[in-house]
């Protein structure tokens, strides 16, 4: 009977919506938190039961973290280091990922699993071996050592995720441009590229994240407070005797916004993003 | 009309599993092309990964030394971590750390990215919302998850008994095994949305016309799901699996860190806690440095038993 | 420019290492803390590089803040790495284990020319020492006595406890759940262990035990026992705030919910800065524990075998002796300094807190495990994993004991034999 099968399918809609609104909530409860508790004054944080929305209203953590912390230079040097190296990480990932993926030549699996084996080892080992070396190369205390070693670190990935990507690339494009005399840097980067695009951004933003986030090895190699990132000025809010919350929940926030901020603006990339080129049936 | 799929390792990644084959030219300058495409890679990788692992592997033959190598000890080191107390337990516990977040990670980044595949009103800002956990960053997310689980004042607990899910206070962190179970659920808040991502994408790759043949046979939500949405999202399982189980066992600590620091009474401590504990709280380098060359061994055996079984050869029937 | 530096400073220090009235070259000496992002420490310190600089024309010394939570894993990557800084900040067992590795410069020669009297330095300089020499200079000494909040006791209709009767007694009447209030505050939180221990120290030395005595495992004596009894049943009976992470219960107490808690001296100036209404209301007196013995952790500072201006670096810890220095560090720091008799009377008599402080100083034994300080880190890691299964796991208190005297007599038979 047609009435049934409607109030089946009214049914179904309506657990639809409930579970994802559900979803959406657990996802987003933490972020509302955050914010609230930064703009609340610093007994809020004592109080049970906790008010769902602030009972009291004081900017006091935002207007101490940026009027006496130089939260704005953290900022600024997140961003130098965590989009250098991902520009950095994407030219050489790009070029070594289709140097995995289009050609076959002895040794290709062995490389392809020495680049994941990178990824093995816990990098909390690694961090003294690697800061030796740059000590040698003159490389602390400089964002550009950061942005080197973030580099490094990202550049597995972004080879893995963008073999893959070109793996599911059809070659006859690139394979007329060849047959027409293009050299394979010119079918790189004149025809693969720019189908990769929508990929070649999700891996950006990426390893773009991964370097914003990136704390274990800033706080070794850094030392000047002038080369302080945000992962590390965040720290710093960890004192001592007391952690003042209202601060520190304050700067995270801050420290959130922009790669929240870069992730809304290129979304649209990300879902069509990772399996790009893919040709349906 | 859809055949089997056959897969071989040359193919991974591509998910129309189509057998192509590169025409190449073998000349001799044709061969080193793909190696000038590494080579910066591999430049930097072998300055910044394999130097320092083959470093760590090397300290790890000598004794624990402060601020200096100690004496050569052959497997001196190995043998203690593996017949020591803790050994059985952290990787017990690493091992369930694991397995726990990739599960997860999977069924809820499928579950996620099924319900994003429709189209309702509102989709994109909700396919926003969905990626966020994935832009904050891993110390204000312990941060604040820290408090959200605090006995005395965190909202967790205030919720769940106002909702009266519970008639006493929960022990997120304060008891075993709840507290691995709590710090599991963060983990798998924050990296869920990779496996949304990467699902999303490869449901655009399956074939419609797979469903249609398949409604066509008769099949309902269920059976499309069982035998054309999942094996048509194999590739994506597969690299997903490999990706978060490596950063899971190998990599995750900022997490724990926070929370726990591998407490109560070590029921958190993964093999990965136990590393930095050696390193920087007890200035074992000799003995975390061996720590470090298990866990890759551990990964390294995982990952290609697991990509040999994934691509293993199927013959199917026509 | 800098490499010519670094060369002049090394032929500098080679000539200078006996004659100390030479001169030294033009160097820049680096001291990395955290304590320079602390309240009450930094002017002190930026006050003696000041005047070192001027009493040492041509030489600066950088003052580096590192983040609390990153300064030590930094200091130790920095010193693995062959990299050091001219200062090393280290507490108890840090500065034994650094000694026992042989890499803190012996400073017998500088005190000797400075003219300080290694014996008229705090009890717990001994850590510094061995073999007849010493490797360390102690800047402050946070032994622990009870804050109280006075406000709170009134409200409950009690005096500052004499005895340890008293103690539980105050500790259940300031205990209302009712308005969030606590009578006392401890260690509630499983993690950082370092930090737990510390926490537990006080009760534990209190009681008169330790884990370690004579460098032999004392889980099972008595006193020991009797701490953790104590402790445990602060928990059972949510006495205390529970799963708070130090700073979170500190912080209570700094509002007003906290009545009574024991800490290290330092404490002050984060309630005078954070409660101007709870630092009216502050007290201070000796541990009401039955023993009568309290704890304190030193904080030292040396100079790296590998520092790079050493001499420098030495002469700027001797400076930092100089009675000017050390009054400041009562004054401002609101803590006791390494030589012993120099508190101001004045500061005494404004702030009646301080006595006792300045009194458990004098008598506080390392918290550091008796005997076996060089292996702190590892031995609280072992004992408060235990302490975490009695509390949070369930274990029985003598079950525990047991359990920890078997896993310290195997942990230090594995050090002895090595």
């Amino acid at each position: 009977m047609p009435e049934m099968h409607a109030v089946k399918r009214l049914a179904w809609e309506a657990l639809f919506y409930a579970a994802l609104l559900l979803l959406l909530v657990s996802v987003a409860f933490p972020f509302f938190w955050m914010v609230k508790t930064s703009v609340e004054t610093g007994q809020g944080l004592f109080s049970y039961p906790p008010h769902l929305l602030p009972a009291a209203y004081s900017l006091e953590g935002y207007r101490t973290v940026l009027e006496q912390t130089s939260v704005g230079l953290w900022l600024w040097n997140s961003v130098l280091v965590a989009s250098v190296s991902t520009i950095l990480a994407l030219t050489a990932g790009v070029s070594g990922a289709y140097g995995l993926s289009r050609f076959r030549y002895r040794g290709k699996r062995m490389l392809a699993l020495v680049i994941l084996t990178t990824q093995m080892m816990p990098p909390l080992v690694l961090i003294i071996p690697i800061y030796t070396i740059f000590i040698q190369l003159g490389l602390t205390d400089n964002l550009l050592g950061l942005i080197l070693g973030n580099f490094a670190f990202s550049l597995p990935v972004v080879i893995w995720m963008m073999k893959s990507i070109f793996d599911s690339i059809p070659f006859e494009i690139e394979e007329a441009a060849r047959v027409d005399g293009a050299s394979w840097l010119c079918v790189l980067t004149r025809v693969t590229v720019p189908i990769a695009l929508p990929g070649l951004v999700a891996t950006g933003i990426f390893t773009f994240l991964a370097g914003w986030d990136e704390f274990m090895f800033a706080r070794t190699i850094v030392t000047s407070t002038s080369k302080w990132v945000g992962t590390v000025g965040l720290a710093s809010f960890i004192g001592a005797y007391v952690t003042p919350w209202d601060q520190i929940l304050a700067a995270a926030t801050i420290f959130t916004l922009p790669p929240v901020l870069l992730f809304l603006a290129v979304q649209k990339y990300f879902i069509a993003g990772l399996g790009a080129g893919g040709v349906k049936g | 009309m859809a055949g089997p799929k056959i897969a071989t390792l040359r193919d991974f990644g591509n998910p129309n599993g189509s057998m192509r084959r590169w025409q190449i030219d073998w000349s001799t300058r044709e061969r080193l092309v793909p190696f000038f495409f590494l080579a910066p890679s591999f430049l930097a990788l072998a300055l910044v990964s394999l130097y320092p692992m083959a470093h760590a592997f090397f300290i790890s033959f000598h004794a624990d030394g402060v601020g200096a190598v100690g004496r050569f000890v052959g497997f001196e080191q190995y043998q203690r971590i593996l017949s020591s107390d803790y050994f059985p337990r952290v990787l017990r516990i690493s091992v369930l750390w694991t397995v726990g977040n990739v599960i997860f990670v999977w069924a809820v980044g499928l579950a996620t990215a099924l319900m994003l595949d429709r189209n309702f009103p509102g989709r994109p800002l909700v396919r926003a919302m969905f990626i966020l956990p994935w832009a904050m960053p891993y110390v204000a997310a312990g941060l604040i998850w820290g408090w959200m689980f605090d006995y005395e004042f965190g909202v967790l607990n205030y919720l769940i008994q106002n909702a009266g899910l519970s008639a006493s206070k929960l022990n997120f962190l304060l008891a075993c095994p709840d507290a691995l179970t709590s710090l599991t659920a963060v983990s798998v808040w924050k990296l869920f949305p990779l496996g949304t991502v990467m699902f999303l994408a490869g449901l655009q790759t399956i074939p419609v016309d797979h469903y249609e043949a398949a409604r066509v046979d008769g099949a309902g939500p269920i059976q499309c799901f069982w035998y054309v949405t999942l094996p048509g999202l194999r590739n994506v399982t597969i690299m997903l699996t490999l990706l978060i189980t490596i950063w899971t066992f190998g990599r995750a600590f900022t997490i724990i860190f926070l929370l726990t620091e591998g407490g109560p009474a070590g029921c958190t401590e993964t093999i990965v806690i136990r590393s930095y504990l050696e390193a920087f709280k007890f200035f074992h380098l000799g003995t975390a440095s061996a720590i470090g060359v298990i866990v890759l061994l551990i990964a390294l055996a995982f990952s290609v038993a697991y990509l040999a079984y994934a691509y293993r050869k199927e013959v199917g029937n026509a | 420019m800098k490499t010519v530096l670094r060369r002049l400073a090394v032929a500098a220090t080679f000539l200078s290492s006996v004659a100390l009235s030479v001169p030294a070259g033009a160097a820049d000496i680096t001291w990395p803390s955290h304590q320079w992002g602390e309240a009450n420490n930094a002017p002190i310190m930026l006050e003696l590089k000041k005047l070192f600089e001027q009493e040492n024309p041509g030489n600066t010394v950088q003052n580096i803040t590192v983040p609390q939570a990153v300064f030590f894993d930094k200091q130790f990557a920095d010193i693995s790495a062959g990299n050091p800084a001219d200062v090393a900040t280290m507490y108890d067992a840090d500065i034994r284990a650094y000694i026992e590795a042989n890499l803190l410069e012996p400073l017998d020669a500088y005190y000797a020319a400075a003219g300080i009297a290694i014996d008229k330095l705090i009890p717990t300089r001994t850590l510094a020492q061995k073999d007849g020499k010493i490797y360390g200079v102690p800047f402050q000494i946070n032994a622990r006595a009870l804050f109280v909040n006075e406000k709170l006791l009134n409200e409950a209709g009690l005096e500052p406890p004499k005895s340890f009767e008293e103690f539980q007694a105050a500790i259940r009447k300031m205990r209302r759940p009712d308005k969030l209030q606590f009578g006392y505050a401890t260690v509630s939180k499983p993690g950082n262990t370092a930090v737990a221990y510390i926490e537990m120290m006080p009760i534990v030395a209190g009681f008169g035990g330790g884990f370690f005595k004579d460098g032999k495992p004392n889980a099972t004596a008595p006193e020991t026992v009797a701490a953790l009894r104590f402790i445990k049943s602060l928990h059972e009976e949510q006495l205390i705030p529970r799963g708070m992470e130090v700073n979170a219960y500190r912080q209570l107490f700094v509002e007003g919910k906290v009545g009574m808690y024991a800490t290290g001296a330092f404490f002050a100036a984060s309630v005078a800065n954070g409660n101007k209404d709870t630092f009216a209301h502050l007290n201070a007196i000796p541990l009401p524990f039955p023993s009568g013995k309290t704890t304190a952790i030193t904080v030292f500072l040396g100079v790296p075998k590998a520092a790079k201006n050493k001499d420098l670096a030495a002469r700027l810890l001797m400076r930092m002796l100089k009675d000017d220095i050390q009054a400041r560090i009562v004054t401002v720091g609101k803590t006791v300094p390494g030589r012993v008799g120099l508190i101001p009377a004045s500061f005494a008599a404004d702030n009646k807190w301080f006595k006792a402080f300045e009194e458990a100083a004098l008598s506080a034994a390392s918290y550091a495990p008796h005997g076996a300080e060089q292996y702190g880190a590892e031995i609280a890691k072992i004992v408060v994993e235990h302490v975490e299964g009695m509390l949070y796991s369930g274990v029985s208190v003598d079950e525990t004991a047991d359990r920890l005297q078997k896993a310290l007599t195997t942990f230090i038979a594995s050090k002895r034999k090595a």
